[in-house]
């Protein structure tokens, strides 16, 4: 069937405009590798060169940024004027996917993640402002049962509780966040600790004592 | 087919609505909900596939007991070629077992497709998500796809269900059937009613020169059940249907002209985005949902 091959075009098309770009230069080079009869290829033709492309290109990427910016919106604010030229990167290789939340965050996470381990992105915040929105979307978006499975080092802990390292005061650094202002300059720097906690069902924290933390992670 | 029961006017509910809904229960009449919105679905290989938002469910079977409520699913993609999603048709009747919708609605469209396709027919597998709703061909072969769809989401689901006009912004050539008559043929071959999108209409008009006259001329009207009213704005020269903030005025003179035709017509829903309720506020969409109750009242 023709259907199938023509909607996995057009939607390539919306994903990329390198793709579209590449079928407007060379139809057939594109249509070769697919299962098309003529009426689909004269319409995707058409279509490829029709300036609503680009109104549907610019809504896919609105709808890609949300879910990032749902679960990760103070991983963003950090990441400000670079955001942009790195969510290109990240959707140029992650072209279309399941945009359900914990899905999309993970990938959006790791992706930050292997830029931020390869010196492309440097950022004093935003290594441990990302693992916080990545666990408090984890503690949302699974169940107890599930997080057990796959609490690793942290198995002391209640599933639904995470605590997690930060190298900077996690309470007024998260504090300015929230408000989307810049970390203050006199952040204090160290080893701090979080509770993350969403055993209530709402995501709550506080930082701990230092011995608190050892004792509940063992170490 | 259609409970007989007028519903009147509603609202699309969105994460701004809760305080209002509590303050301002006499300015409507049913709440319609995205179920999409109130799960996390983790994916046909997900175990559980769905995991209901923390206290979601709770609100809606609360919300429940004071009014209707109806089901607007955004998640189905009845349109793609090369998937068909039926856990998340049985996902719908367990809400409707709960909820008891007065109806449940989707979009003629699709966003949904398998990553590799050529490994499509070997069961479920990674999708891609084209992240907008796609119009679908106005063709015979995909009114007898859908057709067989609506039939098995009617078989399962318990309650009517209807179809959205689409939106688009790059139209598809040589279409064997215009909007309207595929619609009608869909509604008479399958047995499923017409969301009937007033502000989608208006956006095909303004960016693609459609006679919004004509539609509703050649439209069935006796299929449309549901009405929705949106607002929508401008991107890179195209007018939009981003439900930003009041209902777009030419699609109010429509709304009075439909009313006045279609028989059958249950229920109106405002709609608009949780980011245009700083815009609106909690008098805006009173006012809003007010002006739909004035025109409702002239002829229903």
């Amino acid at each position: 069937m023709a259907l199938d091959a023509f909607q996995d075009i057009f939607c390539r098309m919306i994903a990329s405009a390198d793709y579209r770009a590449r079928l407007i230069d060379n139809p057939e080079a594109v249509f070769d590798q697919h299962d098309l009869d003529a009426r689909e290829k004269r319409r995707l033709t058409a279509m490829a060169s029709h300036s609503g492309m680009r109104v549907n290109t610019a809504i896919h990427r609105a709808n890609r940024l949300t879910p990032l910016d749902q679960t990760l919106p103070f991983t963003c604010f950090l990441l400000g004027s670079r955001l942009g030229a790195l969510l290109d990167r990240y959707w140029h290789s992650n072209p279309t996917e399941n945009l359900q939340l914990p899905a999309e965050c993970v990938r959006f996470a790791d992706f930050i993640v292997d830029e931020l381990q390869s010196g492309r992105l440097v950022d004093p915040y935003i290594g441990e402002v990302l693992a916080f929105e990545r666990a408090c979307t984890e503690l949302r978006f699974f169940s107890a049962e599930e997080l057990a499975s796959r609490s690793g080092t942290q198995a002391r802990l209640p599933a639904k509780v995470r605590v997690l390292h930060f190298q900077h005061d996690p309470e007024p650094l998260l504090a300015a966040l929230s408000e989307l202002k810049s970390p203050p300059d006199s952040l204090a720097e160290g080893d701090f600790h979080l509770a993350v906690d969403a055993r209530s069902g709402e995501v709550v924290f506080r930082l701990l004592d230092p011995v608190v933390a050892a004792a509940l992670l063992g170490s | 087919m259609f409970s007989e029961q007028k519903l009147g006017i509603g609202l699309l509910f969105n994460p701004a609505l809760p305080q209002f809904l509590e303050t301002r229960p006499e300015s409507f009449d049913y709440l319609e909900v995205i179920p999409d919105r109130e799960w996390a679905d983790r994916g046909v290989h997900g175990s559980p596939r769905f995991l209901l938002l923390e206290q979601s469910l709770e609100f809606l079977e609360r919300s429940r007991e004071q009014k209707p409520m109806l089901c607007h699913s955004i998640g189905l993609s009845i349109g793609s070629a090369a998937i068909f999603d039926s856990g998340h048709v049985e996902q719908i009747r367990w809400l409707h077992q709960k909820l008891d919708f007065a109806w449940h609605s989707d979009h003629l469209s699709f966003s949904r497709l398998p990553q590799d396709l050529a490994a499509a027919g070997a069961g479920p597998g990674p999708e891609m998500h084209a992240a907008i709703s796609l119009p679908v061909p106005y063709d015979q072969e995909v009114l007898q796809l859908i057709d067989e769809r609506v039939r098995y989401i009617r078989a399962v689901i318990d309650c009517p269900f209807l179809l959205e006009n689409n939106v688009y912004y790059a139209a598809i050539p040589e279409e064997e059937m215009s909007e309207a008559e595929f619609l009608n043929r869909l509604c008479q071959v399958s047995g499923c009613g017409i969301l009937l999108d007033l502000h989608n209409l208006y956006v095909n008009s303004r960016n693609h020169g459609i006679s919004m006259e004509a539609f509703l001329r050649d439209i069935d009207l006796r299929h449309v059940v549901e009405i929705h009213l949106a607002g929508g704005d401008e991107l890179l020269g195209f007018y939009t249907d981003s439900h930003a903030g009041p209902v777009a005025e030419p699609v109010w003179e429509m709304l009075d002209e439909t009313l006045r035709a279609a028989p059958w017509i249950r229920a109106v829903t405002f709609e608009f985005h949780e980011s245009s309720y700083p815009l609106l506020k909690t008098a805006g969409i009173a006012a809003q949902l007010a002006r739909a109750r004035r025109i409702w009242e002239r002829h229903c």
